[in-house]
């Protein structure tokens, strides 16, 4: 009897249980931010293009080699790009006039660029990105004289405004 | 004018084919000429809901391969109303037993008849789902508060859509709401946020639905049933989607309150027992 009476106070305190309703919303949340992005690969395809888009008008990128993805740490799901910068322009190009994108299939030409020393290789950037916590997530733009053949890796938390569908899901 | 209604999920077992039988005893009983379409094929169920399990001569695939003189041979016409028919799935075929173009055929043919057709949908999202859907104007999503019947509604919303079927509503089944307000159970507004599709309505748990289902007639008709007055409020706003959605908010707190209610009161029982 004293068990039930002492239940109930902790029932009215609240306090006899974890919330697993948060836990379940959150869990929710983020694997149907994953399923969407899997499920539907035109969507990272045109958020790609746009991307492209905008970042042309500041810098001259590799577009055949740059990389968009989500990835999941504990609690939130990042979006995770890497994108090899050729050049940064010193003025950007007005967004009226877009700049001339770089050909997926045309090869970048990276003979006449000047090689530099300190460029590290392509793997150990990768590897750099991956192993970034979402919490130093900002641009994390490369210093001019290592931009010229590295790599310019942006990541992008996603963690607040994810919840919403894309009404223009393909 | 006809409107035609699937009634999917993704997931099974969360009341695709309760709701599929509710909602068409509920829009029959206000004077709508309505046909139910198991779609479900070699798992058919609907018939048993209905009561009407006994009656059957020829079904769907019969009509689709027309081993009958049309499809109005094949249906039944409910005990209970005038106006409800059941076009009954075949039980030994397979879902592949069907073409989505005949599917489609048959249901332009059928609204021509009906006020409203509901085709009642099978779980998972392969061949029989595709020729479910196919045919229909707008999609009625069921989902319990549960994480893995929303993930596979997001699933649902996501191949309609890409079917170019925007119409969906929800309805979410099975909701206890003195456990959302214990925090345990996904709530209304949670599973709205996540899903960002309408809500058409919601069902509470309630024992009377398996008390019916035995029986073989729809909650619905039931004035005391909690599950039944949902549907009811279902129906309602169905028909006439300007209907108020404050109705929702009302019962559930009705239902809290109740709750707490019963349970201040068992408590002071115990309590009477054992001091006396």
């Amino acid at each position: 009897m004293f068990d039930t009476i002492f239940e109930f106070f902790q029932r009215l305190m609240g306090k006899e249980r974890e919330n697993t309703r948060t836990t379940a919303r959150e869990r929710l949340r983020l694997v149907l931010i994953h399923d969407r992005s899997s499920v539907s690969p035109q969507l990272m395809e045109s958020l790609r293009a746009d991307l492209l888009e905008v970042i042309t008008r500041y810098m001259e990128i590799d577009s055949g080699n740059m990389e968009l993805m989500l990835e999941r740490h504990d609690g939130s799901v990042a979006l995770a790009a890497s994108i090899p910068v050729i050049n940064i322009r010193r003025t950007p190009v007005p967004s009226a006039e877009p700049a001339k994108r770089i050909k997926e299939s045309e090869p970048v030409d990276k003979s006449d660029a000047p090689k530099p020393v300190e460029a590290k290789p392509e793997e150990e950037i990768k590897a750099e990105r991956t192993t970034t916590p979402p919490a130093a997530a900002t641009v994390r733009s490369r210093r001019r004289k290592a931009a010229q053949s590295a790599s310019a890796i942006a990541k992008k938390r996603v963690k607040k405004s994810s919840g919403k569908r894309k009404k223009n899901r393909p | 004018m006809s409107k035609v209604f699937v009634v999917t999920s993704g997931k099974g077992g969360v009341g695709k084919t309760t709701a599929t039988a509710n909602l068409g005893a509920g829009l029959a009983s206000i004077g709508k000429r309505v046909v139910l379409v198991d779609a479900d094929i070699g798992l058919r169920n609907l018939d048993l809901l209905l009561g009407l399990e006994n009656r059957i001569v020829f079904d769907l695939v019969d009509v689709l391969d027309k081993k009958c003189r049309g499809y109005k041979q094949a249906l039944i016409r409910d005990k209970r109303f005038e106006s409800l028919f059941l076009l009954p799935a075949a039980q030994s075929k397979n879902k592949d037993a069907v073409k989505a173009e005949q599917m489609k055929e048959l249901m332009d043919e059928l609204r021509k008849e009906f006020d409203y057709v509901l085709i009642d949908c099978p779980a998972g999202i392969e061949g029989g789902f595709r020729n479910a859907i196919i045919g229909a104007d707008e999609a009625i999503i069921i989902t319990n508060p549960e994480i893995s019947a929303v993930r596979d509604a997001d699933r649902v919303v996501g191949i309609l859509e890409s079917e170019n079927k925007s119409k969906i509503s929800l309805i979410v089944n099975r909701l206890r709401s003195e456990l959302v307000k214990k925090g345990q159970m996904l709530s209304i507004d949670d599973i709205r946020g996540i899903l960002s599709i309408d809500v058409l309505g919601v069902v509470p748990e309630d024992h009377k639905i398996l008390f019916h289902s035995n029986k073989g007639e729809p909650v619905i008709l039931d004035k005391f049933s909690p599950a039944g007055d949902a549907y009811r409020k279902i129906v309602k706003r169905l028909h006439d989607p300007g209907e108020p959605h404050e109705e929702i908010k009302q019962s559930k707190n009705g239902g809290l309150r109740s709750f707490l209610l019963k349970l201040m009161r068992s408590t002071m029982e115990k309590l009477e027992k054992g001091a006396s």
